[in-house]
């Protein structure tokens, strides 16, 4: 069999222990909740902005919005693919967190990919959380392997 | 909220209380002391988690020759150690790390790694983990031993296993013996931009220079201790290190051009220094700003020398649990003064003029703050010097240096013209502050690292916080506060604190994050800022160059701040439960007087206003003309008297109870006071506190702080009381109004509930400032714009 190289985005080669300092925290995070008055749902982001950064260089809306689409998908019941709308992004010195929609959608449950990150380093761990109604969470763990998984809707 | 009365009933109402079937099973588990949970306290550690009478620990002293090979950048050292046992054991062999043989392309560290192919069916790797593995395999890594030998020059048997050497000794070391045997080794440097690692060489290819960041270098006893016999735990990546405190003389020889910074004090400036240099050195010592001891002039011009001949810079540390040091000809050097109790320490920071004009300007201040404030929260910092060079590790500790990583970013086509973000400024100020106070946090309180990630990171990355909020207002921090962790908290997929090393899911959040803001947290709000202080500087004092345990951790932060706090260890560093604690009702009642003159006409006017909208029927009929109105001669007594009329029955029955009860029994039963019952459920697992902004519709506020002792009876459902006075009345409760406890889930927090925007409205609703533009301004560094 042949194996893939996994392309990446950026040429450069991160160095790859976890040093001390553990600058870079290889978490990525969203929060999966359905808005109670629109029924839409309402997906939040959340990185570490040095992590990020590392990868995107400069965090231009048009480059997140892009890697996000990349590395973040959402197939419904039918098989079809979602359309979760970029919203935004908001960052600060510690934190950058990136919002995106799904109008209404109707599927019971979705197929997510969730590779934020992985294509850059290797130990990047990342969850997902669905907030249900009454504020149950279920966490799926996301990692290079298993980038995958299959979530029912809040 | 609901509107009712509250009878007072005989005290017969405690004692027929019922309590749960499983009261200690389950109810009475999150409050169980630990004592089954950690180790029998004994004469070497004490119960209260202090060192025991007996407490004991063993010494290695080195004496170190060591030469930089500039050319192919290897390491030749000769290193004689000087083991004293001070165990009551005796030994029949001693364990070495070598943890330079991570970087053997057969090593535990090269090998461990389960390579990650997707299971997708797309068959990738990263190239990454391939470059790594490929080169790993490909460098020539990894300590050669040459000799093992006796002060008589008798080769010494010794078997190497991964990073880990055995030396079997002829005749047993006895307790109270020590012994001297010397090793001659060569390693090969990895180059840390490709290989990672906590220490390494980075070439700069404009001038043709090299930067040396030299650590895990030379062949380190293995720690013996009363817990765990010797550590024979590989350095495997991330468990760092554990090791013996000792007195070092080390001789660097290096290029003659130079500039070499060590842990220690320089022995020898007059052969190594310039007179000029000595002199800012003496002066630096006075200032209480840096001074430049090589100068950016001077650095560049030192870049472009290649030295034929060598010097020996040699460094002499005391009571230290290892030694790094930094070589190149590019660095700049600066260095001030910093008051540590009776000592002056020379804070110092060495960089290539890669680091200019960011690192001049927050470098060394940088140290001097952290000494300032991690001096009043532990001890004052016993060594003569502190360091920070920078160089290509991101970040890491040493005793007394420290490396560093963050660089402003330099336009190629003009040099001079240098920007950084602010990330970049605040992470290279949190960076220092970081490894400087890791000095403190192990390399004085010596945790073992390789067992314990979260004893130096979590207990560090608290200090951190504190010392950064007391930078500059609002600093920002990126862990500490509560809220910064809920994500992770809440999250289903985490492991505890208590997890070896290795094993920890989710490393920066479990060892960092976690337990920072647990200390903080303790801090704030459980014990309070004047006992907590008192009791985390009791366990810093007591355990200062000494091995502390998580057991003596959580017995001492205790037995110091006269606070249970077993429920708090066993609930945020046993579980993964988390804190969300939800206000499910308030009841208000206000008493009854059982007077029928009172309560009547209240019962009246509450049954019409409160219990009993009027029936369709009734609304309709409004209008109706009935029989009564047309024949009021068939009235009586009960068309007159509803229920709620007050007979003299009544009124009698009433004199003959106030008759029976005692003075303060009656008084209670006419005080006109509101009562709130509050219903609590306890939805993510974690103990803690309540609290609790009241809001009145007097438009005041009250903050109240009900113990976790509340919890203790039933950890799942509670109900507390409040009375306030008369005219006192509640319109609004908010639980935790700080977010200083990471609860979890905020919609549950208030009563009456009320509907939040979630995070992507409040996103939405904000006026569409760019954010990302301000955070990546990049500041103008022309000397004007100071
Ligand atoms: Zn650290």
């Amino acid at each position: 069999m042949r194996l893939t190289l996994l392309s990446l985005l950026l040429s450069t080669l991160l160095a790859v222990s976890a040093t001390a300092d553990a600058h870079r925290y290889h978490f990525g995070h969203i929060e999966l909740t359905r808005n109670v008055n629109s029924g839409n749902l309402e997906i939040v982001h959340q990185y570490f902005t040095h992590d990020f950064e590392a990868v995107l260089g400069s965090l231009k809306d048009q480059r997140v919005s892009d890697y996000i689409a990349q590395h973040v998908q959402f197939i419904d019941d039918q098989g079809k693919e979602l359309s979760a709308t970029y919203i935004g992004t908001d960052t600060d010195v510690g934190n950058t967190y990136i919002y995106q929609e799904v109008i209404n959608p109707t599927s019971k449950y979705v197929d997510v990919k969730f590779s934020t990150l992985m294509d850059k380093v290797e130990d990047q761990v990342n969850t997902l959380n669905v907030v249900n109604k009454n504020g149950d969470t279920v966490s799926f763990t996301f990692k290079f392997s298993t980038d995958r998984h299959r979530v029912t809707l809040p | 909220m609901s509107f009712r009365k509250l009878i007072l009933a005989s005290l017969a109402l405690a004692s027929s209380q019922v309590f749960a079937a499983d009261s200690l099973g389950v109810t009475g588990d999150k409050f169980r002391q630990l004592e089954e949970l950690l180790p029998t306290p004994n004469s070497y550690r004490t119960a209260s988690g202090t060192p025991g009478h007996a407490y004991w620990q063993q010494q290695a002293d080195y004496k170190i020759d060591v030469t930089l090979d500039d050319n192919e950048q290897s390491l030749t050292g000769k290193a004689t150690i000087t083991y004293i046992n001070n165990s009551p054991d005796t030994l029949r062999y001693l364990w070495v790390a070598l943890d330079q043989n991570r970087y053997k392309p057969n090593s535990i560290q090269n090998q461990h790694r389960t390579v990650s192919v997707a299971n997708d069916g797309t068959d990738k790797i990263s190239f990454a983990a391939y470059r790594r593995q490929v080169v790993g395999d490909q460098f020539n890594g990894g300590n050669l031993i040459k000799a093992v030998t006796d002060p008589s020059g008798k080769k010494l048997n010794h078997s190497i296993i991964d990073t880990m050497m055995r030396i079997d000794l002829d005749k047993p070391l006895k307790s109270g013996q020590q012994m001297t045997f010397t090793i001659d080794w060569k390693h090969m440097i990895a180059e840390q931009k490709v290989l990672g690692g906590r220490g390494g060489y980075e070439y700069f290819e404009r001038d043709d220079n090299y930067l040396y960041e030299i650590a895990q270098w030379f062949p380190r006893m293995a720690a013996y201790t009363d817990v765990t016999g010797w550590n024979n735990k590989a350095f495997v990546g991330r468990g760092e290190f554990t090791l013996e405190f000792g007195d070092y003389e080390v001789a660097i020889t290096v290029p003659a051009d130079h500039i070499v910074a060590a842990t220690g004090e320089l022995a020898n400036a007059k052969d190594v220094l310039t007179k000029d240099q000595r002199k800012r050195l003496e002066q630096a010592r006075k200032s209480d700003e840096p001074i430049y001891i090589v100068t950016l002039d001077e650095a560049l011009k030192n870049e472009k020398s290649r030295a034929k001949k060598t010097k020996t810079w040699v460094y002499k540390a005391k009571n230290v649990r290892d030694f790094a040091w930094a070589s190149s000809r590019k660095f700049l050097w600066d260095a001030m003064g910093v008051k540590s109790g009776d000592q002056t320490v020379l804070a110092m920071s060495y960089y290539p003029e890669e680091g200019t004009p960011l690192w001049d300007k927050y470098s060394t201040r940088s140290i001097v703050h952290t000494i300032n404030h991690y001096n009043r929260y532990s001890f004052d910092y016993p060594y003569p010097v502190a360091i920070s060079v920078n160089g290509p590790v991101g970040g890491m500790e040493y005793p007394m240096i420290t490396f560093n990583g963050p660089r402003p970013e330099i336009d190629e086509d003009d040099r001079s013209n240098r920007t950084w973000s602010r990330r970049t400024k605040y992470g290279l100020i949190s960076v220092i502050i970081h490894e400087v106070g890791h000095i403190y946090f192990p390399m004085i309180v010596n945790t073992d690292e390789r067992q314990w990630t979260w004893m130096d990171e979590g207990i560090n990355t608290y200090l951190q916080f504190l010392a950064e909020q007391e930078w500059e207002e609002n600093y920002p921090s990126r862990r500490g506060d509560a809220r910064k962790i809920i994500p992770y908290m809440r999250s289903s997929n985490q492991v505890p604190i208590m997890t070896n090393s290795e094993s920890i899911l989710q490393f920066g959040n479990n060892a960092y994050g976690k337990p920072a803001t647990a200390l903080n947290i303790l801090r704030e709000t459980i014990v309070g800022r004047e006992q907590f202080d008192f009791a985390f500087r009791q366990y810093a004092e007591m355990w200062k160059f000494k091995r502390p345990y998580p057991a003596d951790l959580f017995r001492l932060l205790e037995d110091a701040s006269g606070t249970d706090l077993d429920w708090f260890w066993r609930g945020w560093f046993y579980t993964t439960d988390n804190v969300d604690i939800s206000i499910d009702n308030v009841r208000h009642y206000t008493i009854d007087t059982k007077n029928p003159d009172v309560e009547g006409p209240w019962d009246r006017d509450n049954h019409n206003t409160h219990h009993n909208p009027k029936s369709i029927t009734q609304v309709q009929n409004k209008d109706l003309v009935r029989l009564l109105d047309e024949r009021p001669e068939l009235a009586d007594f009960y068309n007159e008297n509803d229920v709620f009329s007050v007979t003299n029955t009544d009124r009698n029955a009433y004199r003959s109870m106030l008759e029976g009860l005692k003075d303060h029994e009656r008084e209670l039963l006419e005080s006109e006071n509101n009562i709130y019952v509050f219903d609590f459920s306890n939805v993510g697992g974690l103990v803690m506190p309540i609290i609790l902004e009241l809001n009145y519709d007097d438009g005041s506020k009250e903050l109240l702080r009900l113990p976790v002792e509340t919890w203790v009876r039933n950890t799942e459902n509670v109900s507390t009381m409040i009375v306030r006075e008369k005219g006192k009345l509640l319109t609004s409760v908010t639980v935790d109004p700080h977010w200083e406890t990471a609860d979890v889930n905020v919609h549950n927090n208030h009563y009456p509930r009320k509907i939040l925007p979630s995070r992507l409205e409040l996103y939405k609703g904000k006026k569409r400032k760019n954010m990302m533009k301000d955070a990546q301004a990049e500041l103008e560094t022309s000397e004007d714009s100071e």
